[in-house]
């Protein structure tokens, strides 16, 4: 602790004896740390977080009926490709890829929302893996749940498969890994009932990292995130699908926060 | 933090009148060059501007927490307890609208939590494993998630008879254990958004998430299994 000198009472104040005691002052003042500041001296408001503003972004939809999805949203023959074909039908956009946007079903209107999510309003989250990028953003955490109600297919050979996508630039990519697969006819109780309820739910949890983007090729600025639906239909017979309630949610993750100057 | 530097100031040379000590400690066309500045011109200016936020300027516990709950024993709900529930027989596509019918909620599968602090985002995931006996497709279980006993509708899974294997299936399958169609229901919850919950933050306080359970008093029993659920809280930013 310092403690300030006096000059004596009847002591000449000179210029030197003065410069001395501010001296001890000054340099005291100049030793100042944290210890000697006033507990929130110098605080400023600073929100720790690890989301950033503006997100989760979260899309669902609460099946009252279910919505369909026939050969008036896939390729005429419904067909699934090959593991990890890029793109797809989007909403508005018939017959284009081998698979279609949850919730774009044939009839149209019955589906509250697309299972597809914008992030950060287009732009997108850059996800680094050393987090560099200003978006501060390292991995993108994606959940997402539907229920598959049945499929009503003469022939029953038929797989449910889906999936998602990020998109980047133009192009939607898949993710290959999350690829999943069921088989409808082996859950009923009857199979020569097509049209009993099986209700399965297809549960979907991927981190989509950088080492993701490599692998597919693109760049790492994640613009969005979409579910996708086909059907592996080996006798491409007038299948159509049901699904139920699903929900979407793409939730980012900050590796680091800048504290913002207020 | 960095290091703090103060401005000098003008010594004093010869003898010193009143006025020279006087703008030693407060010169008023120059502040910042006499001693005034002791008077506290600390602020968020020194602050370094790159200055980032790291896990040791947080308290643990501090912005996010998290609760969760599990069993395995099972657990039997008779007919007799779901009154009130009718599944619709007319559309085989319609799902149950978890509105003032009989419901509980499950020993095991749901927390009750205090939250230190205002939540602006409630994550969920859980893991349910249920099966029933009915004699027609047409009546349901229901498994469903709730938040302080509003209903999460899209979270809301049915299963109808979930009959044994048996005869040839047994032979199929190469199994003498197991229910056909049994379900297993890999949920998950994120607020806010769209939910039910709308945009409105959950208090700090005491809340509860959880499962719950109904089912069409047609259902003559159904069984939960193992269960799980784990509900992180993230502290809202502006308490």
């Amino acid at each position: 602790m310092w403690e300030p000198e006096f000059l004596a009472d009847g002591e000449t104040p000179t210029a030197s004896k003065i410069n001395t005691i501010m001296s001890g002052a000054r340099d005291y003042v100049n030793d100042l740390d944290r210890y000697a500041l006033r507990r929130g001296a110098v605080n400023r408001i600073i929100s720790p977080h690890i989301i950033p503003a503006g997100t989760p972004a979260v899309v669902q939809h609460s099946a009252t009926s279910a919505h369909t999805y026939s050969d008036a949203v896939f390729l005429a023959s419904l067909r699934y490709n090959a593991i990890g074909t890029n793109g797809g039908a989007a909403s508005g956009v018939t017959n284009t890829g081998d698979r279609a946007v949850i919730g774009h079903n044939s009839s149209g209107g019955a589906v509250a929302a697309d299972a597809t999510i914008s992030l950060n309003s287009g732009t997108g989250y850059t996800v680094d893996s050393d987090g560099s990028s200003a978006s501060m953003v390292k991995a993108i955490y994606c959940m997402f749940n539907c229920a598959v109600i049945n499929v009503v297919d003469p022939s029953e050979n038929v797989l449910v498969m889906m999936c998602l996508q990020y998109l980047n630039g133009p192009t939607w990519y898949t993710l290959p890994h999350t690829e999943r697969w069921v088989d409808v006819k082996t859950r009923r109780l009857s199979p020569t009932t097509s049209t009993e309820r099986v209700g399965v739910d297809v549960p979907i949890r991927t981190l989509i990292t950088e080492e993701d983007t490599i692998e597919r090729g693109s760049g790492n600025t994640i613009e969005g995130v979409r579910a996708m639906v086909s059907l592996e239909d080996s006798t491409a017979t007038n299948s159509v699908l049901h699904l139920g309630s699903f929900r979407l949610s793409v939730v980012p993750l900050l590796c680091s926060v800048t504290a913002s100057r207020s | 933090m960095p290091t703090l530097t103060y401005p000098g100031y003008y010594p004093l040379t010869g003898t010193a009148s009143g006025a020279q000590l006087h703008d030693l400690f407060y010169d008023p066309s120059s502040p910042n060059a006499s001693l005034a500045m002791l008077n506290g011109r600390l602020d968020g200016g020194n602050f370094t501007t790159t200055f980032e936020l790291e896990q040791l300027h947080t308290q643990r516990g501090s912005v996010v927490t998290a609760f969760g709950s599990s069993a395995n024993a099972n657990i039997d709900y008779r007919a007799q307890v779901f009154g009130g529930f009718e599944f619709g027989a007319t559309d085989p596509f319609e799902f149950p609208t978890l509105a003032g019918e009989q419901k509980f909620y499950i020993p095991g599968g749901n927390v009750t939590a205090f939250f230190p602090y205002e939540t602006t985002i409630l994550l969920v995931m859980f893991t349910v494993y249920w099966n029933a006996h009915t004699p027609d497709a047409d009546n349901m279980s229901s498994i469903f998630l709730h938040v302080d006993g509003t209903v999460v509708q899209d979270m809301a899974r049915n299963v109808s008879n979930t009959a044994p294997l048996t005869g040839t299936e047994v032979d199929n399958y190469s199994t003498n254990y197991g229910y056909k169609k049994a379900r297993a229901f890999h949920g998950h919850f994120v607020s806010p958004a769209t939910s039910p919950l709308g945009a409105n933050l959950l208090s700090g306080g005491w809340h509860t998430v959880g499962l719950g359970i109904m089912a069409d008093p047609g259902v003559k029993m159904t069984r939960i299994h193992a269960r799980d659920i784990v509900v992180m809280a993230f502290k809202s930013s502006g308490s």
